[in-house]
């Protein structure tokens, strides 16, 4: 282990350079290089905390099948494409796992995904809004807010709409200095149907199947043994 | 191992794309970047005849084509006015703005579509084992569990379609509860099964220790020379840039689109670096014909 | 010398004071060929579980277990990964990485070996086995004989001294499972490999074995010597353990007057010479067709399918017809197309060509919600079918889905009818196989299905739990129930179906009754029948019908 810490500390020192070089140097503004790098750097510590947290086999087992059926959560909705099961998926994890394991099974669930469907400059973005989605869903899960119904429901809205923003995002760096009101304005609005499509559906899956897929995940949370490692 | 450009190993493969990525996002001036994708076309023909491409093809038209019309219209900074369009200002700036855009956004594409042929599946995790060996592992597993978990959703729909879950029939949301349900037999199912993978992994000696990874890779003597050979034209052409060559001034007014020998020479090693999976292919394509 | 000693060990689950395994003492020596048997739930995978360290199960363990000499516990922890190796019944959980390559190593990288030695020991080990093409194969594109192979290369790579298997045959067809024991045997025979097997299907196993030791509830019941065994067992007249002796034993000891222990024939070629041959004129079978215009329940009439548009045709011209009220089991190896056929006769996927009636309706033509309760599908792994906590409220549901009316009675009717009433409430990943597949079966009964689909029903199942089976499906094809079953088991599909047929390159290769289709098989077909072949007895598929068609026993 004590090998790929060090790489890691390089890696860090690395972006982290990049970023002051890119922001001195750079008169041209690379916006969209500056925000990989950032995005980037942003991620690191999450994947770091995984490297040198204790974690047994059966834990790292059990996040790779959730983000392996997380990126296949598309196949039975392949003739409906305006469903998006994966975030509930990513949801689910989050709340019952915490939200450690919910960064992962979301960031590496745009991986895998990408892995079959091509990777592109969209994968960081996309790792970074799974990720984020997992994690927030891991630390309000013990708040009275996430223990209702209706809080789950509002978290998954709220996350359909902040996930297809950040799927623009990369689309507006790339053009930043273009950025008016308008430009903006008019990205978001080409993908409002999109994101009102995956909020909604968001809504449905938490409603009609939220409580048994907790119920499954924390039977199998009981199975692993793996019910008094989380800190939230 | 496959030969050709396959054969280069990862890290070097992984560099290549580094370095042109960093040029796609670097250099603006539009002859660099236009060199720059008809380069990226080339390399990519070599792969496979274009057959990722032309998958990939109608995404990079409509976005490089949005990009283009959509700029000038919403923008109107820039000197020089070309037309008026419903009252709006359409800049000679602006125009070249959205082309230079959408250029280097087209060169990113195809930089990954040339990516996902060359530093396919484990290729890629290797480079990231060295430095998130866990997280490299955790993906490695997770993209085997795929196609194992998509034979079991094929089993599950076979026996669910039977029992009147179907994705053919009925409204909206009772389809998006068949295909929940599915999921969710899946999910019990498989989480069920994994214990079992975690056992064989603890089987075979799992968290005993440190863990040595196999290289499946070995950085030959040729390899080396690719590498230094790609540092160096990419260091010449990086300090280039920074001194300004090959870059342009859009706005507030165009500067010169004028390439000084300076430009030529900047541009030239980038190019050399850019061609540099085609060189690879080219000499061993001499070496299968002119040697005995 | 002796590398496992158990003593006195016993061991319990938490929270239960039932003991799964009761005061075992046992020696495993070195370079033995050990094969364990007894019914599911004898407590056989609990013991071999507890011989590997690193899989010892949460619970209490009384007694000790030694190996070479030393308590288990003392040693050191890589010592044990590398010295005991392990492989598992299901031959895909076990795969954890996306290329054979790095799975093979997997283990030599957990023990911290140079890439220099792994590959030297790959290079080895591939070579002994002659699997060189399958290291640039995806493990997902394996079929399930290749699956195990690999899994039993990555444990052998780490050299262990003992090697410990839990019915690794159980989901391989006959072929590779066949294989895998040919293999085990090599092994054991050239390199002083010790191994432990824990199997079901046990008629091949008795004549490998060097011991073999018998299990019911949690105590070894027997254990010497395979012949030694079968005469212990016959003196006892331990009728339980009677499925999992070789036909050729029992008919041998059934039938042979004076039965001499050392002379119990454990091969085809034994009991041959045990029958005594005869010459015989083998007629080359005339099935009698009888194509009479029956009601068919299902009509398949020049299928061809294939799955994708240049992949090669999986269904070519294949015709099927069974008619109402018939137990139809078809068979065929690994590719021949069964399972597509299924599918086919399912509608699940759509042919190309040809056309597939139901009742007289094109299915192409009949929308989902058409079938639905009319057909039914018992799948290979019953527990696909479970979408609910309970079994209750699953078929609560089916009743809600299907529109039925007294669902309650009709639920507690069908429970009480399977013996299945105490797991009501229970969760199905909380019950064993055979019971998920009953309670999977009393689901679907629930809607009266006129055609009932069975795929693979047999798949690591004790002898004993494959008659119960048997005997339920055959009771239901009584009560008028159309049975399609596609299998593997020839046994199985001998005992109890009324016609056969043999899938062969994506069509019908032959069909008729169990007794046309597989007499005279050289490899498709039951051991008896080919030790009975050309003797001077009946040639016969199965012991039942030996013991109803042989002379009386004083003839030999």
């Amino acid at each position: 282990m004590g090998r790929s810490r060090k790489y890691l500390v390089i890696v860090s020192l690395i972006l982290l350079l990049l970023l002051v070089v890119s922001i001195v140097f750079f008169h041209y503004r690379a916006y969209l290089l500056l925000s990989m790098i950032m995005i980037a750097a942003i991620m690191i510590p999450f994947f770091a905390r995984f490297e040198w947290r204790d974690v047994g086999g059966r834990e790292v087992v059990l996040l790779a099948m959730l983000a392996a059926i997380a990126a296949v959560g598309r196949v039975p909705f392949a003739g409906l494409p305006s469903i998006q099961p994966t975030s509930f998926i990513i949801i689910m994890a989050g709340l019952v796992f915490g939200a450690e394991s919910g960064f992962i099974v979301g960031a590496v669930a745009a991986i895998v995904s990408n892995f079959f469907l091509g990777q592109g400059p969209w994968t960081p973005w996309q790792m970074y809004a799974w990720g984020m989605m997992g994690m927030t869903a891991g630390l309000l899960r013990n708040t009275a807010f996430m223990k209702t119904l209706w809080g789950k429901c509002t978290f998954g809205f709220v996350w359909g709409y902040i996930f297809g923003w950040f799927m623009n995002t990369w689309v507006i760096v790339g053009n930043i200095e273009a950025l008016s009101w308008k430009y903006v304005a008019g990205i978001f609005a080409s993908s409002i149907y999109f994101d009102l499509a995956h909020a909604l559906s968001n809504v449905f899956f938490i409603i009609v199947f939220g409580v048994s897929w907790i119920k499954i995940l924390q039977r199998i949370q009981r199975k692993y043994g793996l019910l008094y490692e989380q800190s939230g | 191992m496959g030969n050709g450009i396959q054969a280069i190993h990862p890290f070097v493969m992984f560099f290549y794309y580094m370095c042109l990525g960093f040029f796609a996002m670097f250099f603006n001036h539009p002859i660099f970047l236009l060199a720059g994708c008809l380069a990226l076309i080339a390399v990519n023909l070599s792969h496979d005849g274009g057959q990722a491409m032309k998958q990939w093809a109608p995404l990079m038209v409509t976005m490089t084509a949005l990009i283009i019309v959509i700029n000038p219209l919403i923008n109107s900074r820039g000197m020089h006015v070309w037309f008026d369009f419903f009252g709006k200002q359409v800049t000679f700036e602006a125009m070249l703005y959205g082309v230079v855009t959408a250029m280097s956004l087209l060169m990113i594409l195809l930089l990954f579509v040339s990516l996902n042929s060359v530093l396919n599946g484990n290729k890629l995790l290797y480079i990231f084992a060295r430095i998130l060996p866990r997280t490299a592992f955790l993906i490695m597993m997770s993209i085997r569990f795929v196609p194992l978990l998509k034979r079991r959703l094929t089993e599950i729909q076979d026996v669910q379609r039977l029992k009147g879950m179907t994705m053919t029939q009925g409204t909206l949301s009772e389809r998006a509860k068949s295909g929940m349900s599915m999921l969710q037999v899946l999910l019990s199912w498989s989480l069920e099964e994994a214990v079992e993978t975690a056992d064989s992994m603890k089987a075979r000696g799992y968290g005993s220790g440190t863990r040595r990874p196999y290289i499946p890779y070995r950085m030959t003597k040729s390899d080396r020379r690719w590498l230094s050979y790609l540092l160096v034209a990419f260091v010449m052409c990086g300090t280039g840039g920074f001194m300004g060559y090959g870059k342009i001034v859009i706005y507030p007014e165009l500067g010169l689109l004028h390439l000084s020998s300076l430009d030529w020479f900047v541009f030239a090693c980038g190019m050399a670096v850019a061609l540099f999976p085609l060189f690879v292919e080219g000499r061993e394509q001499l070496k299968w014909n002119y040697s005995i | 010398m002796e590398l496992f000693n158990l003593n006195h060990v016993s061991f319990s689950f938490p929270n239960t004071d039932q003991h799964v395994l009761k005061d075992i003492s046992l020696s495993v020596n070195e370079g033995e060929f050990l094969v364990m048997g007894g019914a599911s739930g004898s407590g056989k995978t609990t013991l071999l579980k507890l011989l590997k360290r690193e899989l010892t199960p949460t619970g209490k363990l009384e007694g000790e277990i030694f190996y070479k000499g030393k308590s288990i516990s003392e040693w050191e922890e890589r010592q044990m990964v590398k010295q005991v190796g392990y492989v598992f019944q299901d031959p895909d959980n076990q795969i954890i990485m996306d290329e054979v390559m790095q799975e093979i190593v997997f283990g030599l990288e957990n023990l911290g070996y140079s890439t220099f030695e792994m590959r030297k020991r790959v290079a080895e080990m591939v070579h002994f086995f002659g699997v060189e093409d399958l290291l640039n194969a995806k493990p997902s594109e394996l079929s399930g004989g290749q699956k195990q192979l690999l899994n039993l290369l990555s444990v052998l790579l780490m050299k262990p001294r003992v090697l410990l298997l839990d019915e690794p045959t159980s989901q391989l067809d006959p072929v590779a499972a066949k294989e895998l024991v040919l293999m085990l045997e090599r092994l054991n025979k050239e390199t002083g490999m010790t191994i432990v097997l824990v199997e079901h299907r046990l008629e091949e196993l008795y004549a490998v074995a060097d011991r073999i030791v018998l299990m019911e509830s949690g105590e070894v019941r027997y254990e010497g010597d395979s012949r030694q065994v079968i005469g212990e067992l016959y003196a006892d007249r331990a009728t339980q353990f009677f499925p999992y002796l070789p036909t050729f034993a029992r008919l041998y000891m059934e039938f042979e007057q004076k039965p001499i222990i050392a002379a119990i024939p454990l091969t085809v070629k034994e009991c041959k010479q045990w029958i005594g041959r005869e010459e015989r004129e083998t007629m080359p079978v005339e099935a009698q067709s009888n194509q009479l215009k029956e009601q068919w329940i299902l009509e398949m009439n020049d299928v061809f399918f294939q799955y994708q548009k240049k992949a090669p045709f999986v269904l070519k011209r294949f015709t099927l017809r069974i008619p109402k009220g018939q137990f139809f089991a078809m068979v065929g190896g690994n590719g021949s197309g069964k399972t597509t056929a299924l599918r086919a006769s399912l509608g699940s996927i759509k042919p190309q060509r040809g056309k597939v009636r139901l009742n007289g309706q094109d299915m192409k033509k009949m929308k989902d919600s058409e079938w639905l309760g009319k057909i039914a599908y018992l799948p290979q792994n019953p527990r696909t079918y479970f979408v609910q906590q309970t079994i209750e409220e699953e078929m609560q549901n089916v009743g809600e889905r299907l529109k039925l009316s007294n669902v309650t009675e009709r639920m507690h009717h069908l429970l009480e009818a399977f013996g299945i009433s105490h797991l009501r409430t229970r969760h199905p990943y909380d019950c064993s196989g055979g019971e998920v597949q009953k309670a999977a079966l009393a689901c679907i009964l629930l809607g009266e299905p006129e055609m009932l689909f069975i795929d693979e029903p047999t798949k690591g199942m004790d002898p004993v739990s494959k008659q119960h089976l048997g005997e339920l499906l055959y009771s239901l094809q009584q009560s008028g129930l159309t049975i399609f079953m596609v299998t593997h088991d020839i046994g199985f599909a001998a005992s109890y179906a009324e016609r056969c047929a043999m899938m062969f390159d994506g069509e019908i290769a032959a069909d008729g009754t169990p007794d046309e289709l597989f007499k005279g098989n050289y490899f498709y077909t039951t051991a008896i029948n080919r030790a009975t072949r050309e003797t001077k007895q009946p040639e016969v598929l199965t012991y039942e019908e030996a013991v109803a068609t042989w002379a009386v026993r004083e003839s030999i």
